[in-house]
């Protein structure tokens, strides 16, 4: 028996500590949730909340450590850590708006928390794992619980069609991606990263990937909501519940797209050239789809939607670059966007109220007389999603932008900048609504105190961190470092 | 004190935190004490760092680091030299004039608080602007106080030409904004930085043609911001917005940040010919078209706004012959003068209960002597009469364009000064003098301003008289030119034989002589009617058609751009549609074809089998036919599939060719 | 011995079974069994891979798929009872509230 046991590398548990506990907690969330009286169940949201707090320190303690264990598949490095410190941040926010919004909703339940949990975990698995299928064990481990909390209000037919829609795309798509991965296996004979890179090392490139590289780019696609995969994101945004919406449209996209990344980058390095291509013509498409849709919709909550599909094509130029710079400046937009557009959706969280979800144009007719303040940060959030300085949005987009010109996409550069103008247009309209027109009389605004909290946050985060980059450069240069750092 | 020089716009941020947040609540119509306060102080502080400035002190001020990567690195930090120093003087000394004025002016309005909170916030973005060290610090400035500006023309929302002005403003300047940021991204792929000092050392080593590239786009930022051709359409309707912001935004500060930018790189500018020719074309036309459109306005503020869009060609055909402090020197007697008229007319205003149009005054200086008396030396100071401010600015730029050779620009722009004092003194008649046409209600309580109102007018026309004054020769350049020189690159044109061939008072006389005829011209035509002008309007009415519609440029551009942008709008949020459609019928067809499939290769069976096995085939086939409406799940899978299937051709085909 | 290509097409055949049946039913049920369907052929694919290649990681990969699989059809069938009882149907036409 020892014999057996000798020839095996026992792996190194303290690399999956944060994963665990994150489970712990999750679990833990699930099992005392039934004795609490249902007038306390936000109990579970501080629990979770403490949790994330724990989690972030514990991560923090693993900066500027590299570990990679569990025969090649799970890598702890700075890039994986700070990918899971940004969980944490926005989940954290995820968590304070959601507090009230559950209770308006009437569906203030502890799984709620235990699958922001679970699918934190299948997030922080995404960013570390080095192994293709580690990939697509992370993804459904996000997606699943993302599935139930998309139908979370189990009595909206709009919820429950928004869960559906997304579950169905989600399942389908991740056959493809799968598809993919298989491929990947029995062209290089692994589907560790690792291996992929020293088999096209040895072997050149082999056509079979060429395909495989598509079908994971689809794959991933979904999640990130890229064009031509963007097309449930509106519908799901819209139905979904606004708490959920805000964390699906930034939280797993950031984790796809890391994960796009590590994938492009460690395993298919030799083909640069050509995944670079791919996601040129991509990253313009979204860009231009996401920005020119937007402009006709009148539900907030939809034209932030499309506005993240807009993001998501800034977010490639990141990868695209294929560069030190376009990492960091990458991790930074993540930052920036997990801010603002958090931010944005939790103030129409804030304009819930009785029999108004606030997800209208309407509903923030006259907001900057009813309630100032809102308005005032709203018009932040929606200068940061513009890319006006000084706001976090405007560093974010133009380190990017460097990036990419660094990389020498000078159309492509164009194209940004010239949907930026257009994405503007749809921003103003939102604080047109707000400034320039009268209120309506109807319910009076809640002012719920932890979405006054989160949101103040979020606007005080999206200022200082755009006039004061630094703390978040430094990460990000950190996490860059793990690509290029020789 | 230059190392203070950081606290400048520090006063005016803490006045707008402490009116943003504790105004409306709190403060309310006590909001002048932290606003005007706040200016005095920035004022002060900008005196006392211009004197160091003046015994020839400059400072790199690095406050922390902003963006700093392997490849970027740009601090927050303030640059000031002899250029700054000015800026500051003029953007200080009028902002303080104007929150003084404004405390009459705005006094009986709701928003009280909100609108002392924008415009610290406008004076604050207005010094970053002036101070920031690198190209991304001023466009910081470039985009804040692009934005201050659209909330001000917004300021009466209630109104909807206000808040679409406002939008047509943010708009139309943005797209100058994105051939600014175009232009930064071009300095530093070629050069890796964008702190000034860096990029002016440096410039030696790019290729004309990128400096030519680089500078194009810049300067296309430039005629957004400053409203030059083609992009001035929005300034005449900023008009919408109080008249101390028209007086302060869009007349003595955020229009010039163009001149501004374009002579803080006059190294780039220079060796680039090709873009300095470019500017001066078109600050020259500009000046040219502005003032043949103020000719034929009624309402006094569009006057104005036209002679600001006028002047500001000036400047920029100042800095486009290579004389960029005569440029600079305009700027800042402009920003006196016009800032001077823009705040006596908004006096008026106050007493004609808001009423613009010149057809409903005249005989105002009986009511209001201070006003009318400001308003004349602004005009004056417009019209280029010595020893007004304005004389000695414009006289310098249409010199240099003389000794440089650009005759035809010179011929122009000498006839534009005449235009200018034209269509200056037809409002100063129309609106002061002659026959009183005002109406019976407004003339009951017609009025002189407030004190607070008429001193922050004297003090301007004091401006507005002596600032020319720096401007006075020096041996071969001029006081102003002399403490400009360290920052100024200053360009030898080869042919300065016209300097000799035509003394300078030759063309002094000349241009004050343009001048007065103009002023004569509209003497004999509003104040004595020896000519009819509408008789001349009727005998040139394709002319007064063409000045009154402002040539048709809204109409052209909202037929162009404006129902464009919505064409596609509307386009892409059918397209959605239309693909739905296409794929449901493409579905269809497929759908046929297989069914079509599935009963011939199957009738053998449906002939030999049995009843049952046919009405299930047939079933099947029906099935196969209603699958024509497919649910949107599907077609949203569909396109995934449509996607990668497209992917995977193209990038296949790109691959084996 | 089947050679590798013979069962990579035959996962290829199924894959696109599946991919049929989940573009062109109506009903959720089978929509899902169609997806169903192309997850089990890219475990054909795995294994035929696996025993073409003589490495055992091809054979385990398709029990985390099943396993994944699995929890997408529990989840799955969760939300269709609770569309179902908002709309009475499981017609996936008819769920297109969320549109434009």
């Amino acid at each position: 028996m020892s014999n057996f046991l000798a020839g095996i590398q026992f792996p190194d548990i303290t690399a999956i500590i944060p994963e665990v506990i994150a489970l712990i907690i999750g679990c833990l969330i699930l099992l005392i949730d039934p004795f609490i009286p249902k007038q306390k169940k936000r109990l579970n949201g501080y629990i979770a909340l403490f949790g994330f707090v724990v989690l972030f320190f514990v991560t923090l303690s693993y900066l500027g450590k590299s570990i990679v264990t569990f025969f090649d598949m799970f890598s702890v490095d700075n890039f994986s850590t700070s990918m899971k410190l940004f969980f944490f941040v926005a989940n954290f926010v995820v968590v304070l708006i959601s507090l009230r919004y559950l209770e308006m909703e009437d569906s203030n339940l502890g799984e709620y928390y235990a699958l922001l949990m679970f699918a934190t975990v299948g997030m922080m698995v995404m960013v570390s794992s080095k192994d293709l299928i580690m990939f697509y064990i992370g993804l459904e481990t996000m997606a699943i619980p993302l599935y139930v909390l998309a139908g979370f209000i189990r009595m909206n037919e709009r919820s429950a069609e928004s869960a559906l829609k997304y579950l169905l795309m989600g399942v389908f798509v991740s056959g493809i991606f799968l598809y993919g991965i298989a491929l990947t296996y029995g062209a290089t004979g692994s589907t560790k990263l690792v291996d992929i890179v020293r088999f096209t090392y040895i072997n050149g490139v082999n056509p079979i990937l060429f395909v495989a590289i598509i079908l994971i780019a689809c794959g991933l696609g979904l999640e990130i909501a890229m064009v031509p995969f963007h097309f449930w994101a509106p519908d799901v945004y819209e139905g979904a519940p606004t708490s959920v919406t805000a964390f699906i449209s930034v939280v797993p996209k950031v984790a796809a797209i890391a994960a796009l990344l590590r994938v492009y980058f460690e395993g298919f390095t030799f083909f640069a050239p050509y995944w670079q291509t791919v996601l040129w013509l991509l990253s313009a498409l979204t860009m231009i789809i996401g920005n020119v849709t937007a402009v006709v919709q009148d539900n907030v909550k939809r034209m932030l939607a499309y506005s993240s599909v807009a993001h998501a094509g800034y977010m490639l130029m990141g990868i695209l670059s294929f560069n030190e710079l376009g990492v960091s400046s990458l991790v930074y937009y993540f930052f920036a966007y997990s801010f603002m557009n958090i931010g944005a959706f939790a103030l129409v969280i804030y304009l819930r109220r009785k029999n108004i979800v606030g997800d209208r144009l309407e509903d923030f007719r006259g907001l900057a007389q009813k309630d100032p303040i809102a308005a005032l940060v709203m018009v932040v959030f929606l200068l940061s999603l513009a890319g006006v300085p000084p706001t976090v949005g405007f560093v974010g987009k133009f380190l990017i932008f460097s990036a990419a010109l660094k990389a020498g996409f000078y159309w492509l550069l164009v194209i940004a900048v010239v949907t930026s103008v257009i994405s503007l247009y749809y921003y103003f309209k939102i604080a047109r609504s707000m400034y320039l027109e009268e209120p309506v009389a109807d319910e009076p605004l809640l002012q719920p105190l932890s979405v006054k909290i989160a949101i103040f946050l979020l606007a005080i985060l999206t200022v200082v961190f755009g006039v004061y980059p630094t703390p978040i450069m430094n990460l990000a240069d950190l996490s860059a470092k793990v690509f290029f750092g020789y | 004190m230059i190392e203070y020089a950081w606290l400048i716009p520090v006063f005016p941020l803490v006045g707008m935190t402490i009116n943003g947040i504790f105004g409306i609540k709190y403060i309310k119509d006590k909001a002048h004490w932290v606003a005007v306060p706040a200016l005095g102080l920035s004022w002060l502080f900008s005196i006392l760092v211009f004197i160091d400035v003046l015994n020839g002190k400059t400072a790199l001020i690095e406050l922390f680091d902003w963006i700093i990567t392997p490849d970027i690195n740009v601090k927050v930090a303030f640059w000031i030299d002899q250029l700054t120093a000015v800026m500051l003087m003029v953007v200080t000394t009028l902002s303080f004039w104007i929150h003084v004025y404004s405390i009459g002016y705005m006094g009986h309005d709701p928003g009280y608080p909100r609108y002392f909170t924008y415009l610290n916030m406008f004076v604050f973005f207005m010094l970053i602007l002036v101070l920031g060290s690198s190209y991304l610090l001023l466009f910081v400035g470039w985009e804040g106080v692009g934005l201050c500006s659209y909330l001000l023309i917004g300021y009466w929302y209630e109104r909807e030409s206000a808040w679409k002005a406002g939008m047509k403003a943010f708009i139309t300047n943005r797209v100058g904004d994105y051939g600014f940021i175009l232009g930064m991204f071009t300095l530093w792929y070629y050069l890796g930085t964008l702190n000034f000092n860096e990029v002016f050392a440096k410039a030696h080593t790019l290729s004309p043609e990128i400096v030519t590239i680089a500078t194009l786009l810049l300067f296309a930022g430039a005629t957004g911001k400053s409203a030059q051709i083609p992009l001035y359409v929005w300034l005449p309707d900023a008009m919408e917005g109080p008249t101390p912001v028209s007086a302060l935004i869009h007349a003595a500060t955020m229009v010039t940040a163009g001149v501004y930018m374009v002579a803080r790189s006059n190294v780039l500018y220079s060796m680039a010919p090709l873009s300095l020719e470019v500017v001066a074309i078109i600050g020259c036309l500009t000046a040219f078209f502005a003032a043949t459109i103020g000719t034929s306005q009624f309402d006094l503020k569009r006057v104005l706004a036209y002679s600001t869009v006028s002047q500001l060609g000036y400047m920029f055909f100042g800095c486009g012959v290579g004389a960029y402090a005569s440029g600079i020197f305009h700027l800042m007697t402009h920003a006196f003068f016009k800032g001077l008229l823009f705040l006596s007319s908004g006096s008026v205003m106050h007493a004609m209960s808001d009423v613009l149009d010149m057809r409903l005054m005249g005989s105002l200086k009986k009511y209001m002597p201070i006003t009318s008396f400001t308003f004349i030396i602004g005009g004056l100071a417009l019209a280029g009469i010595p020893p007004f401010a304005g004389f000695w600015s414009k006289d310098e730029i249409l010199h240099h364009a003389f000794t440089s050779g650009h005759i035809t620009l010179w011929f122009l722009g000498t006839l534009t000064a005449g235009i200018t004092a034209y269509y200056t003194f037809r409002a100063v008649f129309m609106t002061f003098f002659g026959r009183g046409r005002i109406p019976k209600v407004i003339k009951e309580h017609l009025h002189e301003s407030p004190p607070v109102m008429t001193i922050p007018l004297i003090v301007l026309s004091i401006g507005a008289i002596f600032a020319g004054f720096v401007g006075l020769k020096k041996g071969e350049t001029t006081y102003f030119g002399e403490f400009l020189a360290p920052v100024i690159h200053v360009v030898h044109h080869a042919n300065e034989g016209h300097a000799k061939a035509i003394p300078e008072s030759m063309l002094i006389a000349l241009s004050v002589a343009v001048g007065l005829t103009g002023i004569f011209i509209a003497y004999i035509v509003h104040m004595k009617k020896l000519i009819d002008p509408n008789e001349w309007v009727k005998r040139l009415w394709f002319l007064h058609r063409v000045f009154y519609r402002k040539y048709w440029v809204d109409e052209l551009y909202f037929a162009l751009f404006i129902d464009r942008t919505l064409d596609l709008a509307f386009f892409s949020w059918k397209f959605d549609q239309w693909i739905i459609d296409g794929v449901v019928n493409g579905a269809a067809w497929i759908s046929r074809a297989f069914a079509w499939i599935t009963r011939y290769c199957t009738e053998p069976f449906i002939v030999d089998g049995a009843v049952n096995g046919a009405s299930y085939v047939v079933d099947l086939s029906a099935r196969v036919l209603r699958r024509v409406q497919t649910g949107l799940v599907s077609n949203y899978m569909l396109f995934v599939v449509a996607g990668t299937v497209c992917l995977l051709t193209v990038f296949m085909f790109i691959r084996l060719f | 011995m089947i050679p590798v290509n013979v069962i990579f097409l035959y996962s290829l055949i199924i894959f696109c079974i599946g991919l049929w049946g989940a573009l062109s039913r109506r009903n959720v049920f089978i929509v899902l069994m169609g997806i169903e369907l192309m997850l089990n052929a890219v475990n054909i694919a795995f294994v035929g891979f696996a025993s073409s290649l003589g490495n055992i990681a091809g054979q385990i990969i398709p029990i985390f798929v099943i396993t994944v699989a699995a929890g997408e059809a529990a989840v799955g069938l969760a939300i269709v009872v609770a569309i179902f009882r908002n709309r009475l149907s499981i017609n996936i036409d008819s769920f297109n509230i969320l549109k434009w």
